[in-house]
């Protein structure tokens, strides 16, 4: 292919209409007026928008990540907790029953459990199921 | 400050192409005409300066922000112009100055890479209200935004300004020689790539 000759040459670029009637006065207002490079720096509208939206957009992108980012435990105690353990014994002396009362207060299966039996019925139960594994596959 | 050229400042009714550069530039040193031979040289050389930074920045907004600049810049220096070099080409220098040094700016604010940035300009032009090409010129473009930047305006100024090497030279500062290289290698990689697409 020869750009000469098998392409014609024109001009495929356009302007505004009267574009050129009007280009010698913005000058002469721009000279009269001082300015520079004002209309270089300048945001046109729709880089501003687009800008403006970007920066929404990561802004709600960043406080999306915050709210899901995992809830760390600070586990360092101050010198007053550490105080406050000692001077209060029943804080860390906890036996197992008191484990187990607590479990079974807060957990919704506690309500399976048939507060109607009778130790006869229990006796009857262990009699008839007196393997341990037997009590265990049960549980 | 007039912009329409009118008896009563000059005593004559000169329409701008018909004045000299030599006119203009005795003119403009005359304080009672400096206005009026400025607004005349902008209209000689409106479309000639305009049209050629288009073809750099392409975008119209942008080239008429760098025309605005480049022509502030002239009546800044005008009285400062020695006479060694021609006006038209004092003029093309300072156009493709502020040209490139506009492109390298739009790279910095917006972080473009060096190479990336003519590609961008290729893939506006398509939906530019202000391009009218059809399919091959559109292709015609994009091959002349792939070559490098020097080249590119090299290309430019001759096949689209039509202006000579000796010209050339003074505007861009490059011996007539490398111009013609530039050229014919600007124009080989044109049709080899609308050869190849």
């Amino acid at each position: 292919m020869d750009i000469n000759k098998d392409i014609k040459k024109e001009n495929s670029f356009k302007v505004p209409e009267n574009y050129f009637e009007y280009l010698p006065q913005e000058i002469t207002e721009r000279i009269k007026s001082g300015s520079q490079s004002g209309t270089v720096f300048t945001l046109r509208p729709s880089i501003a928008f687009s800008s403006l939206a970007l920066l929404s957009l990561l802004a709600f992108f960043l406080i999306y990540i915050s709210q899901k980012s995992p809830v760390t435990t600070d586990y360092s105690f101050s010198d007053n907790d550490i105080q406050q353990i000692i001077d209060n014994p029943q804080l860390y002396n906890i036996d197992d029953n008191s484990i187990d009362d607590e479990y079974l207060s807060s957990s919704s299966e506690a309500s399976i459990i048939n507060e109607n039996i009778s130790d006869d019925e229990i006796k009857t139960f262990l009699e008839d199921n007196n393997n341990a594994s037997a009590i265990i596959n049960e549980l | 400050m007039v912009v329409v050229p009118s008896k009563n400042q000059t005593g004559s009714n000169l329409v701008s192409e018909d004045i000299s550069d030599k006119e203009l530039l005795e003119r403009f040193r005359i304080p009672e005409s400096k206005v009026y031979s400025y607004n005349l040289l902008v209209r000689k050389y409106q479309q000639k300066v305009y049209w050629h930074i288009r073809r750099i920045v392409i975008d119209h907004d942008d080239a008429n922000d760098v025309t605005q600049e480049t022509f502030i810049k002239i009546w800044k220096n005008l009285s400062g112009f020695k006479e060694e070099a021609q006006l038209f080409t004092w003029i093309y220098r300072i156009a493709t100055n502020e040209s490139l040094t506009f492109l390298r700016k739009k790279r910095t604010r917006f972080f473009i890479p060096l190479i990336h940035v003519e590609s961008k300009l290729a893939r506006t032009l398509k939906d530019d209200n202000f391009f009218s090409g059809d399919e091959i010129q559109l292709k015609l473009q994009k091959a002349i935004l792939k070559l490098p930047e020097k080249q590119r305006i090299v290309f430019n100024m001759k096949y689209y300004d039509e202006l000579k090497y000796e010209a050339m030279s003074e505007v861009l500062g490059t011996s007539v020689g490398a111009l013609k290289a530039s050229y014919h290698h600007a124009v080989k990689k044109i049709e080899e790539y609308l050869k190849s697409n």
